[in-house]
C-alpha cells in the first residue's frame, strides 16, 4: 500500500472492514475482513466478478453504511460508530459518488441535480448554482444545464453525474463502474476528468472491469467472495 | 438557513415533481378541507343571520300590544300603564318606549308619499336602532313634548328627498307642517329594518297629525299602538311576563278566567328558532367534517407512503449528496404542508363554486368570508403536515446505500 503521490496519511483506510447482511442462519457475508489503505492522488481500481463485494465495498468505503465487523477511518477518524447523522455530515462536501446509471434524480434539470451537494453544504441557491454552471461546464455541459436529465443522453447524464460528484471539489470520490455502457469516447473523457481529480488531490476509487479504467488506475484492488485478493500496486 | 431554504425549494419541486401524482393527493386532502369549508361556512352564514336578527337589549323586551283577535275588545295599553308596570316590575325594567303608529300622507314640495308614522315616548331608539346619517334624534325631553319636530328613516328621507340635504327643511304630515331634525342611516339589522320608511315624531305631536284623519282610529290620546318594556339580563322574562300581564288585567278590568286582552311578542323567539336548527345543523356539519377530515388524513398517509416508496431511491441520491434523515423528514413535511394549502384552495374553489350553484336552487345561510377561509386553509395545512408524519419517517429511515442500486 504505498502512496502514489507521497502523502504518508490515508484519506481512507479499511480495518478489517466486514459486511454481514441478514442476521442468525439467514446471515449473508458480503465482505469479510477488507484491510485497505488509500491515499491523496490515486486512482485505485476495484475489480471482481458480479457479487464479489465490489458494491457492498464501496458503499462501506463510501460512508454510505457502516461495517459489522472492523472499521472505517476517514482524515484520520474512525466512523464505526458514527450516527445517519454524523455519517451525512462527513459525506457532506468531503465524497463525491459516480453511479453506474449515474443516479440523477429524473424530472429534474442538469443543473438542480448538480446543485444538490452544494445545497446540503449550506451553500446559498445562487454559489451552489455557480458552482455546478461551472461544473457542468468543465464536463462540457454548460449548454444543457438547464435540460431535465430524462432528456439527456446516457453519456450526457453519466457526465452530470460527474459533474454532481466533482463539483465540490471532494477529498475521494466512489465511482462505481463508471464507464459501463458508455461508448469509449465518453468512457475516456469520464476516466481523464477522475484521473485529473486525483492530479489535484483527491483520492479516486472506482469499481469496474473495464480496461480503460484498469489502464488509468495507479493501483488495482481483487475482490473475490467477500475477501481483497490483490491489494496490488500497478505498474 | 441555506439549507432550509434548500430544503423549502426541493420539497417545492417534489410536490410538484408528477403533476398526477400531486393532482391525486391535492384531491385527497381537498376532500377534508371541502368538508371543513361547508361547515364553518354554514356555521358562518348562521352567525351572520343571527347577528341581523340580534336586537341587543330588545331581545329582552316585554312587547305589548292589544289582543286584536277577541271578540271583547279592552282597548289597547295606555300611556297610564307605563309607571304601574314599572312599579309592579320595580328592578326588573332596564327602559321603556310608547308608539303609536299609523299611516299619513307625507309631502315635501311636490313629492308625496303614504308613510308611516310613528309617534315614540321614551328610548324608541332600543328597537329604531339605527345609526344616523344627518342632523340628530328626537331627545328624551322632545319626545315628551308636542314640538312639530321630525326625524326621517333612510327610505323616507330618499322619497321625499332623493339625494337632497333633508335637515332643516319642513315637511308636511297630513297638511301639518313638521321640521326634519335628522335622518337616519341604513338599518343594520333585520328589526331596526322595519322603520327605513317611518317618520319619527313626539308620541303628543303624532297625534295631533291624525287629528282629522281617522289613522288612528278610535284610539284616545293616551292609547299606545305598542309599549315596549326592556327588561334587565337577570330577569327571568317569563315571571315578568306574569306580572305584566296581571298589572295590565287589574289596570284594564279583565279577569283572570278571560284571555288576556293583550299580546306579549317575544322579539328573541327567531333567534332562539334560529339558533337550535344551527345547533343541529352544526352538529351534523362538524361530524361530516370531521369523516372527512379524517378519511382525508389516512387517504393522505397511504398515498404519501406509497409515494415515499417510490421516491426511495430519489431520497437515497439526496441522502448519498448530504442530506441528513431530520432535512428529509422536513422535505416531506414540507411537502405535506404545500400539498395541504393546495389542497385548501381547490377546496374552498369547489365549496364557493357548489354553494353559488346549490343558493340557486336553495336558500340556506352560507358565508365564505376571509375568516371561513383561514380556518380552511389552517385545516387543509395541519392535515397535510399531520398526514405527512408517517411518510416522513418513514423516508428519512432509508438508507443511503440504496443510491447505488440503479
Amino acid at each position: 500500500m504505498t502512496p502514489a503521490h507521497g502523502s504518508a496519511e490515508p484519506v481512507l483506510q479499511a480495518i478489517g472492514a466486514g459486511r454481514v447482511y441478514g442476521r442468525a442462519n439467514a446471515a449473508v457475508p458480503a465482505l469479510l475482513d477488507a484491510d485497505l489503505a488509500f491515499h491523496r492522488g490515486e486512482v485505485c481500481a476495484l475489480r471482481g466478478r458480479s457479487g464479489s463485494g465490489k458494491t457492498t465495498l464501496l458503499n462501506l468505503l463510501g460512508l454510505l453504511d457502516r461495517p459489522t465487523s472492523g472499521r472505517i477511518v476517514f482524515l484520520g477518524k474512525d466512523t464505526s460508530g458514527y450516527s445517519d447523522r454524523r455519517l451525512a455530515l462527513t459525506r457532506r462536501g468531503a465524497l463525491g459518488y459516480v453511479l453506474q446509471d449515474a443516479g440523477l434524480i429524473e424530472n429534474m434539470t442538469a443543473v438542480d441535480n448538480v446543485c444538490l451537494p452544494g445545497f446540503y453544504a449550506g451553500l446559498s441557491a445562487r454559489r451552489a448554482r455557480e458552482i455546478a454552471l461551472r461544473a457542468l461546464g468543465d464536463v462540457g455541459l454548460a449548454d444543457k444545464a438547464e435540460r431535465r436529465v430524462g432528456a439527456l443522453s446516457g453519456g450526457e447524464r453519466m457526465r452530470v453525474g460527474l459533474a454532481r460528484a466533482l463539483s465540490l471539489e471532494p477529498q475521494l470520490i466512489i465511482a462505481d463502474e463508471p464507464t459501463a455502457s458508455l461508448d469509449a469516447e465518453t468512457a475516456h473523457a469520464v476516466i481523464d476528468r477522475l484521473a485529473r481529480a486525483a492530479a489535484g488531490g483527491a483520492c479516486v476509487i472506482a469499481a469496474s472491469h473495464d480496461p480503460i479504467v484498469l489502464e488509468r488506475a495507479t493501483r488495482t484492488v481483487a475482490l473475490a467472495h467477500g475477501r481483497v485478493v490483490t491489494p496490488e500496486p500497478v505498474a | 438557513m441555506n439549507r432550509l431554504l434548500a430544503v423549502l425549494r426541493l420539497a417545492m419541486w417534489a410536490a410538484f415533481s408528477k403533476p398526477s401524482r400531486a393532482a391525486l393527493l391535492i384531491a385527497t386532502l381537498g376532500g377534508g378541507a371541502a368538508g371543513v369549508a361547508v361547515a364553518a361556512g354554514v356555521m358562518s352564514g348562521y352567525a351572520r343571520e343571527m347577528e341581523r336578527m340580534t336586537f341587543g337589549a330588545y331581545a329582552r323586551s316585554l312587547v305589548i300590544t292589544e289582543n286584536t283577535f277577541l271578540d271583547d275588545r279592552f282597548g289597547p295599553p295606555r300611556l297610564a300603564d307605563i309607571p304601574r308596570l314599572q312599579e309592579a316590575l320595580r328592578d326588573s325594567v332596564e327602559a321603556w318606549a310608547a308608539w303609536r303608529s299609523a299611516t299619513g300622507d307625507v309631502r315635501y314640495g311636490r313629492e308625496q308619499a303614504n308613510l308611516p308614522v310613528r309617534g315614540v315616548l321614551g328610548d324608541y331608539r332600543r328597537e329604531a336602532d339605527m345609526p344616523l346619517q344627518a342632523g340628530r334624534a328626537l331627545t328624551l325631553a322632545e319626545t315628551q313634548g308636542a314640538d312639530r319636530l321630525c326625524v326621517l328613516g333612510a327610505g323616507a328621507a330618499r322619497q321625499l328627498f332623493r339625494n337632497d340635504p333633508a335637515v332643516g327643511e319642513a315637511i308636511r304630515i297630513n297638511g301639518i307642517s313638521c321640521d326634519v331634525v335628522g335622518v337616519f342611516a341604513e338599518a343594520e339589522n333585520q328589526l331596526a329594518e322595519r322603520y327605513r320608511q317611518s317618520v319619527f315624531a313626539p308620541f303628543t305631536a303624532a297625534a295631533r297629525y291624525f287629528e282629522n284623519a281617522d289613522a288612528f282610529g278610535s284610539a284616545g290620546p293616551n292609547e299606545v299602538s305598542q309599549l315596549t318594556i326592556v327588561l334587565t339580563p337577570e330577569t327571568r322574562r317569563r315571571a315578568a311576563l306574569m306580572t305584566a300581564d296581571q298589572t295590565l288585567r287589574r289596570s284594564h278590568g279583565v279577569p283572570q278566567a278571560q284571555v288576556s286582552p293583550f299580546e306579549y311578542a317575544d322579539p328573541a323567539a327567531p333567534t332562539r328558532a334560529l339558533e337550535r336548527q344551527r345547533d343541529l345543523i352544526g352538529r351534523l356539519l362538524i361530524t361530516i367534517a370531521a369523516v372527512t377530515v379524517a378519511v382525508a388524513l389516512t387517504g393522505y398517509a397511504a398515498a404519501a407512503n406509497a409515494a415515499v416508496d417510490m421516491r426511495r431511491r430519489e431520497i437515497a441520491l439526496q441522502m448519498m449528496s448530504g442530506a441528513t434523515g431530520r432535512l428529509i423528514t422536513a422535505q416531506v413535511l414540507i411537502e405535506g404542508l404545500i400539498i395541504g394549502l393546495a389542497a385548501s384552495v381547490a377546496g374552498s374553489a369547489l365549496v364557493m363554486a357548489g354553494a353559488g350553484l346549490a343558493q340557486t336552487f336553495a336558500r340556506f345561510p352560507f358565508e365564505l368570508n376571509p375568516g371561513v377561509i383561514a380556518l380552511t386553509f389552517v385545516a387543509g395545512a395541519l392535515t397535510g403536515l399531520i398526514a405527512s408524519l408517517p411518510p416522513a419517517r418513514r423516508a428519512a429511515s432509508g438508507s443511503p446505500a440504496l443510491s447505488a442500486r440503479g
